[in-house]
């Protein structure tokens, strides 16, 4: 039953990690938490919607071709609303690649 | 942030609405009961947030309705349509209410109205697509959102917010602003559930056309800002009228939808702004107009030929006088 919210502990420790080593600190890493939190879910019932009318194929390159960027997008923009946080859409842009690496790694060793 | 809230809380009424609750043998009892929560209750519960936020000085009253009528709508799921639809009602109150602040706050004369209200058709429609056999995922899946969400509004948001009042103006241009705009809201309604497109089948051009309508309902409050609300409405109006007329062809459906939508943001603008700071009521009354439109729709009144370019005739005449002047 709990087996989709996977994704979302390994998104957030992956981008908890990142906002880390970039040396976010305090309400920052507070506010990559909750973003995450929003984007993450909602992605994933985007993704499982489409899958009930497209073929996987179809929603696999959709989320990389639409989902990721437009979550990439979102995320700046929820970071940049507070004026303290340092260069929102890059750190967006870097704390999502770095998920999607993860992803693709964990993917690889799970099969 | 309460745009994409808007979204989840619609997504949520559709899959119940259309899945959970769904009676294939008197389904339309199930849309009743809950557009009369979701819809009619919207004008006292407006009525109650402008009291709480005028005369009370609640001026967060707006985020606790918004955050009440998210989780209410949640627990609906499970409950039944009707706390759906007071949580719904509660939502769009308290959601709307803080948008028209926020509006007015940066100045966007009424940009972002149409960014709130848009989102809602899109959650509708995927909501519509969403299986009973996904209620685990999709409760669990909001739940983590509206906590997430929340919270980060709760700090996001500024902690200081005033209403302001204009001028009050007379009686009588109030009144007309209201007669003119709820009447448009009901033809809108109306229209938007009686007209047909024979395109509109499969799941792609369906989600295209709930795409123009959305962004129809955004662009509507950017045009607006930027060319005034009188203009827009004049250009949007009659070249829908003239695009309902080949509604057949999807080009022409789909531009007619865009362009009729766009009228949304403007009438709810103008009605704030008529009636001088009581955002709620305004915002209510409105969405009552909604559910009228629903009833007179399932009541055979907009069983017209061309209900498309007359509604936009029509809503033309009613706007003209009611859009001068504001900005």
């Amino acid at each position: 039953m709990f087996r989709f919210l996977i994704p979302l502990f390994l998104t957030v420790f992956l981008e908890e990690a990142g906002a880390l080593a970039c040396s976010l600190r305090g309400r920052h890493l507070i506010e990559v938490l909750l973003v995450n939190m929003i984007t993450n879910p909602a992605m994933h019932l985007a993704a499982g919607i489409s899958a009930r009318v497209l073929p996987m194929e179809t929603v696999m390159r959709m989320v990389w071709v639409v989902f990721e960027p437009l979550i990439i997008l979102a995320e700046g923009n929820l970071y940049a609303r507070d004026r303290s946080f340092p260069h929102p859409y890059r750190m967006s842009l870097i704390l999502n690649l770095i998920t999607i690496t993860g992803g693709l790694v964990w993917n690889y060793l799970i099969g | 942030m309460v745009s994409f809230l808007h979204g989840a809380v619609d997504f949520l009424c559709a899959f119940a609405v259309y899945g959970v609750f769904h009676n294939p043998e008197d389904p339309f009892l199930v849309y009743l009961i809950y557009s009369f929560c979701a819809f009619a209750l919207q004008m006292p519960m407006g009525i109650v947030l402008d009291y709480l936020c005028l005369k009370k000085g609640a001026v967060h009253a707006p985020y606790g309705f918004a955050f009440l009528g998210a989780w209410l709508t949640l627990a609906g799921v499970f409950l039944g349509p009707v706390t759906l639809g007071i949580g719904n009602a509660l939502f769009h109150t308290g959601g709307g209410v803080m948008t028209m602040l926020e509006d007015e706050k940066e100045g966007l004369h009424g940009r972002g109205l149409g960014v709130f209200v848009a989102p809602g058709a899109v959650g509708l429609f995927l909501g519509g697509y969403a299986k009973e056999d996904m209620k685990v995922m999709i409760v669990l899946s909001a739940c983590v959102l509206f906590a997430a969400a929340f919270a980060l509004l709760y700090r996001l948001e500024e902690k200081k917010i005033q209403i302001k009042r204009d001028h009050a103006l007379p009686e009588t241009a109030v009144l007309s602003s209201v007669a003119a705009c709820f009447l448009v809201v009901v033809l809108r309604s109306g229209i938007g559930l009686s007209v047909s497109f024979p395109w509109k089948t499969g799941f792609f051009l369906s989600f295209l056309a709930v795409l123009a309508l959305a962004a129809g309902k955004a662009a509507g409050g950017f045009f607006g800002a930027a060319a005034g609300l009188l203009k827009t409405a004049l250009i949007s109006l009659s070249l829908s009228a003239v695009f309902f007329i080949g509604k057949d062809i999807p080009v022409f459906g789909l531009s007619a939808l865009f362009l009729f939508n766009m009228t949304m943001p403007l009438t709810l603008y103008a009605l704030a702004k008529r009636m001088n700071g009581m955002h709620g009521t305004a915002f209510g009354i409105l969405t009552f107009a909604l559910f009228i439109g629903f009833v007179l729709v399932h009541a055979g009144w907009f069983d017209l030929p061309y209900a498309g370019t007359i509604g936009s005739l029509v809503s033309l005449c009613l706007l003209n006088p009611n859009l001068k002047g504001i900005s």
